[in-house]
């Protein structure tokens, strides 16, 4: 069984991953690659986990069976 | 920023060569005027390619998709070994998986192995692409004797990124890309495995997904053999992830590779004087 906990963990690790290869893909210098990374994980992190709130309040309401 | 770019002519004929090596490698060096490269490139693909085709029985043909249609020869294309494309091309003319003879898999003992070097050989083919284009770009444009030249050509950059994260930036002199974007990619991937319990690399459970892992280069090839007799006992929490971390972490290395090939030719033409670069 799966935590939603390290779920989320994980998905930090993998944004951070994400913003490390395209900051290091955008920028040459050490000092914008290093000030890039952290706007780009959480704006993946946040887009993630708006997609993942917007699933789930869907799947509780309007394509609920029944519903 | 300003970007440097090759001239015209120079974009041109990278174009070119990257086509048809991509077509078959060495094809582009050939055509170049580079025959004795782009036959080594040939023979070690195609060679590395029909030994592993042939280990496996061709098995591996069972993994892509073929179109007939009206065309007079059958097109698979079957990944990572359609980035080798002609040599697919070539043998799937010639030889049919022994699958479809009644031959179960299962008894070809080193099939593993064919699937490695079969692999192997179509990163390689691809990686023949970026060898010839930075070939190009240093015989087209090449630097002035009193100019300070680069550490080494784009396309090598290109091929050592490829085969082990990071080095692509270690020689070229960008240290801490290096160590940052090799630990990153490395680290995905072993953290991936671990999540897998190191049985998630295999060809044969998880043939998608193994695309992705064999674009890892070297630290993945290595290992491959060694992991085969860890079995997946049972379904683990976060193995799903820990094969997306795994194959992402091997794409990721491609964008690696790319931005040491850019940063390569980067150096050679800010080495150059600076009316002969044009400028973005």
């Amino acid at each position: 069984m799966s935590s939603i906990f390290i779920q989320f963990f994980l998905l930090l690790i993998f944004s951070l991953s994400l913003a490390i290869v395209v900051s290091g893909y955008r920028d040459d210098d050490p000092k914008l690659i290093m000030r890039g990374i952290p706007r780009r994980m959480f704006l993946f992190a946040g887009t993630v986990i708006g997609m993942a709130v917007v699933a789930y309040a869907l799947g509780a309401t309007y394509l609920f069976p029944g519903a | 920023m300003t970007t440097l770019v090759p001239a015209e002519s120079t974009r041109d004929q990278i174009l070119k060569v990257v086509g048809l090596s991509f077509l078959l490698p060495g094809l582009g060096h050939v055509v170049a005027g580079w025959k004795r490269t782009g036959l080594i490139w040939m023979v070690v693909c195609q060679g590395m390619m029909f030994l592993g085709l042939q280990l496996a029985g061709f098995t591996q043909f069972d993994y892509g998709f073929s179109w007939g249609g009206s065309l007079p020869f059958e097109v698979i294309v079957l990944l990572p070994e359609s980035f080798n494309f002609g040599g697919v091309l070539l043998f799937a003319q010639f030889f049919d998986s022994v699958d479809n003879g009644g031959v179960n898999v299962e008894a070809l003992p080193y099939r593993q192995l064919g699937y490695l070097l079969s692999g192997m050989a179509g990163i390689l083919g691809i990686l023949s692409a970026p060898h010839a284009a930075g070939m190009t770009l240093t015989h087209s444009e090449p630097l002035p004797p009193s100019a300070k030249k680069p550490k080494c050509h784009p396309g090598v950059a290109a091929i050592a990124a490829m085969l082990f994260p990071g080095l692509g930036h270690f020689l070229i002199g960008r240290k801490f890309k290096a160590y940052l974007l090799g630990g990153t990619v490395l680290g995905l991937f072993v953290l991936g495995m671990a999540m897998g319990h190191f049985a998630d690399f295999d060809r044969q459970r998880h043939a998608y997904y193994w695309i992705g892992q064999m674009l890892m280069g070297l630290p993945a090839w290595l290992v491959y053999l060694p992991l085969m007799p860890l079995n997946m006992g049972g379904v683990f929490p976060y193995q799903d992830t820990g094969f997306t971390f795994t194959s992402v972490a091997g794409m990721f290395n491609v964008v690696v590779a790319l931005d040491a090939y850019h940063r390569a030719e980067f150096d050679w033409l800010d080495a150059k004087p600076k009316k002969e670069v044009e400028s973005e």
